[in-house]
């Protein structure tokens, strides 16, 4: 089953409904938590727990199975992630990536730009690592790519990287290294990043997120190699993209 | 959880019942103190339930992502010990069979000892 449009792979994603159980000793913090994260697939529950000094969270899988568990405190440092270009990820204390395989797959709703920059820095932190496959971006605004020009200038040069970005706008600046291909339409609605690893299919792995409301993101980010891959298949066969 | 020395002799005056000893070994473990801090809340509780409770407090001291394999293992853990040696003591209802527990007599002295429902 190929894909349509970026708005078709958002909604699979988004079908397999996920549970996020919010264990606390009042219910203030779940009211939160549901405002970041309800959308129509993320159920959030709230489960009284008085006599527990500290709260937690619990994922759950669409059939109730245990996924994982995280204190409180640490899941707020998801919420408001520290952001560093991909080549000092590695020196900091941020563990942002064995926050984001908690959530994997776990559709997010009312996302601003500076969390989805942080899941963005872990894709293409991964791309910089293995440094070999094929890297795209989608920027809704030139001014947004022209933020980010540095970063992907980097990660072209970067072993055999193909980096792409496919921007909602025209671009006449010339670049060495990541390609650019103009378009409209989904591109200027949607923030993707997709990167499919050369060698290994556990490396990949893409955040696809739709503005629905200005500055606002429901998404989802996934390891899902079949679901990259056709995400790459689908910018591939909708737009120009260079061989390089 | 204070647990200093006049707290143990609140403790044993209040549960005369029970062998003050024995007692104190068992809230030794600290997935018997979880399980009974989520009874607390909840006096009927499913299996899993206990295993998430333990699972999550263990993710909250580690600071990191308890994952599947704990989850298991504070299962495995609260079928084999924590829950037949609870319900020894007649504190819980224990049916493996539903995989359903009951808190049926945690004196209060116990809750006070443990910091709970003040």
């Amino acid at each position: 089953m190929s894909l349509e449009t970026l708005g078709e792979a958002l909604e699979r994603a988004e079908a397999e409904r996920k549970r996020l159980e919010v264990h606390a000793s009042d219910s203030d913090v779940a009211i939160d938590l549901q405002r970041q994260f309800t959308s129509r697939n993320v159920a959030v529950e709230y489960r009284r727990a008085a006599a527990f000094e500290d709260g937690f969270v619990v994922v759950r899988d669409s059939d109730g199975g245990f996924r994982g568990a995280l204190g409180l405190e640490a899941f707020d440092a998801l919420l408001s992630p520290s952001i560093h270009p991909p080549w000092t990820l590695e020196e900091t204390d941020v563990d942002l990536r064995e926050l984001l395989d908690f959530l994997e797959g776990t559709p997010f709703a009312s996302a601003d730009r500076r969390q989805l920059l942080a899941v963005s820095r872990e894709i293409e932190e991964r791309a910089w690592r293995v440094a070999d496959g094929t890297l795209y971006a989608g920027f809704q605004r030139e001014a947004a790519f022209a933020d980010q020009l540095e970063v992907y200038e980097r990660l072209a040069t970067r072993g055999a990287l193909s980096v792409t970005a496919f921007l909602d706008d025209a671009w006449d600046e010339p670049l060495e290294g990541p390609s650019v291909v103009s378009a409209s339409g989904e591109i200027g609605r949607f923030w993707f990043v997709a990167f499919e690893a050369a060698d290994t299919d556990r490396q990949s792995c893409a955040l696809v997120a739709e503005e629905r409301q200005p500055g606002k993101y429901d998404g989802v980010w996934t390891y899902d190699p079949a679901f990259v891959g056709e995400l790459i298949e689908h910018l591939e066969t909708s737009y120009e993209v260079s061989e390089v | 959880m204070k647990n200093s020395f006049e707290d143990i002799s609140a403790l044993a005056d209040a549960v005369s019942e029970h062998d003050i000893d024995e007692l104190l070994g068992l809230l030794s473990t600290r997935q018997v103190r979880i399980t009974l801090a989520y009874l607390y809340d909840h006096p009927n509780a499913t299996v899993d339930d206990l295993a998430t409770a333990i699972t999550g407090a263990a993710a909250v001291d580690d600071g990191r992502i308890a994952g599947e394999s704990e989850y298991e293992r504070a299962h495995v853990y609260l079928h084999h010990s924590v829950l037949p040696r609870l319900q020894d003591h007649g504190l819980i209802e224990f049916d493996p069979v539903d995989r359903t527990v009951e808190e049926v007599d945690v004196p209060p002295a116990v809750y006070d000892f443990l910091g709970v429902g003040e």
